[in-house]
């Protein structure tokens, strides 16, 4: 039996299991994926106070590598399942089931899809979800962009200082995006926005070599010739599995205030899978704290 | 005031603030704490700003020992096309983590399979490679069996991932 069982080893899940073992609890890691989350992709972090410069990586090295070392246990295994009888709760993985006292789900969040018709069989063919991971292949290539908040109007500028031409495709007219970026947009020669319209197919065999997309007013189909296109459509978290148990909001994120306090008790959550408007590490490591802390106090 | 104040102290407080006291004067912890704030190194560091040129460095150095062949435009034909069997091809780039978190477990496949060849490529150096196989993300993995891809693989795998991708080659 463990005092904690913590579901993901992003930031949020590792910074529980810092918190749960220094408050003397027992506590077990599960992670279906490798340790660090969504952090891992990010080349360079330099907003976490403190540190200056630290890539993804290393920052998620270090955290996985402190939990470790103070005493947290970490199993590579998918959750399947979740159960909470009379104050005892069971994580039922891919190969194990583990009795805890209590539970901390820090599932995160990933990429939102377009859930278009082979779009994943061309992620890495043309379709991303990360321009400054990918958009370097794309030098001097043209390029589509689609979404309408601040990712998306960042990764815009960015291709546009590295691409032939970029097209900003939104579903509205108006972005929720930051004004200063949407201007430098704006004045960029080589960006041309495409508003209220969705992409609706997705050509190429192989790799992607254009998009269809829809006027959602008028109704016209236009084919944009590309060779890249990077999706920036928000995160939606996975919290299917739980759903039996825990009550999630519209948006599928986990529903708790900031004490982190599911609608079972003894079962928190923690990060970017939780009901919140600050989706950051720093918000993510606070989560983590705050819920391992409440556990703590639960199990007493 | 301070003898009655002291006098109603319980014992497990009056422990914990004599605990407190002694790690607060510990002097091996002073010293190294002076001697962590004063180290040269990483004032310097700091004040120049290169800690991507130290990511970057410590990737490549990560990757230094590993029996990996490294690829370019020059040796890709005797290396990977005209070889027969299978060779695995990695590319990869310094500031791609996933691509971190890729690297123990092809350093341990190169370990359990001693025969099999695995080469690299760093996507940032090799340009024309990369336009030569048409990579569009990193971490990419591609087999070649007698010179030709027969898999490819985007983005981090676990080991077993891998081991899926090489049966019935």
């Amino acid at each position: 039996m463990y005092d904690m069982i913590i579901v993901g080893a992003g930031p949020a899940g590792l910074s529980a299991a810092i918190y749960g073992v220094r408050a003397g609890k027992s506590v077990l890691v599960l992670e279906a994926d490798s340790y660090g989350g969504q952090i891992i992709n990010t080349p360079e972090i330099e907003n976490y106070p403190a540190i200056k410069h630290i890539s993804g990586y290393d920052f998620a090295t270090n955290l996985y590598e402190q939990a470790i070392d103070l005493g947290a246990e970490i199993k590579f295994e998918k959750v399947l399942e979740i159960k909470s009888e009379n104050h005892e709760k069971k994580v039922i993985t891919d190969s194990n089931q583990y009795d805890g006292k209590t539970i901390i789900l820090a599932t995160g969040a990933k990429s939102r899809t377009l859930g278009l018709d082979r779009e994943k069989e061309l992620v890495g063919r043309g379709v991303s979800y990360c321009a400054t991971c990918d958009g370097g292949f794309f030098k001097g290539k043209e390029v589509a962009i689609n979404g309408g908040g601040s990712t998306a109007l960042e990764e815009a500028l960015y291709l546009s200082s590295i691409c032939a031409k970029v097209y900003l495709i939104h579903r509205r007219d108006s972005f929720r995006g930051e004004e200063k970026i949407l201007q430098a947009l704006r004045e960029k020669q080589n960006v041309e926005f495409v508003l209220n319209s969705s992409i609706k197919e997705l050509i190429g065999d192989n790799k992607i070599k254009g998009i269809v997309v829809q006027n959602i007013e008028t109704g016209t189909k236009i084919t944009i010739p590309i060779s890249g296109l990077f999706i920036a459509i928000g995160q939606i978290p996975e919290n299917g599995t739980f759903d039996n148990l825990i009550n999630l909001d519209k948006g599928g994120y986990i529903s708790a205030t900031e004490d982190c306090k599911t609608n079972i008790e003894g079962i928190f959550v923690a990060g970017d899978t939780r009901t919140k408007r600050v989706r950051q590490l720093t918000t993510a490591a606070s989560d983590g704290a705050v819920a391992a802390l409440a556990a703590s106090e639960y199990i007493g | 005031m301070s003898c009655v104040a002291s006098h109603f102290q319980s014992e497990p407080i009056k422990d914990a603030q004599k605990r407190c006291t002694e790690k607060m004067h510990r002097k091996d912890a002073q010293k190294r704490c002076t001697e962590k704030m004063h180290r040269k190194d990483t004032q310097k560091r700091y004040a120049e700003k290169i800690h991507r040129k130290d990511t970057q460095k410590k990737c490549t150095e990560m990757r230094k020992n590993m029996a990996t062949v490294k690829l370019t435009l020059e040796n890709v034909d005797k290396e990977v096309l005209n070889e027969k069997g299978i060779v695995i091809v990695d590319f990869w780039a310094t500031w791609c983590g996933p691509c971190k978190i890729l690297l123990p477990i092809i350093e341990s496949l190169s370990e359990q399979f001693a025969e099999m060849k695995i080469c690299e490529v760093n996507v940032d150096e090799q340009t024309e490679l990369v336009e030569k196989f048409d990579v569009m993300t990193v971490p990419t993995l591609m087999i070649f069996k007698d010179g030709k891809v027969v898999r490819t693989s985007i983005g981090k795998k676990t080991k077993s991932d891998i081991l899926e991708m090489l049966k019935n080659l």
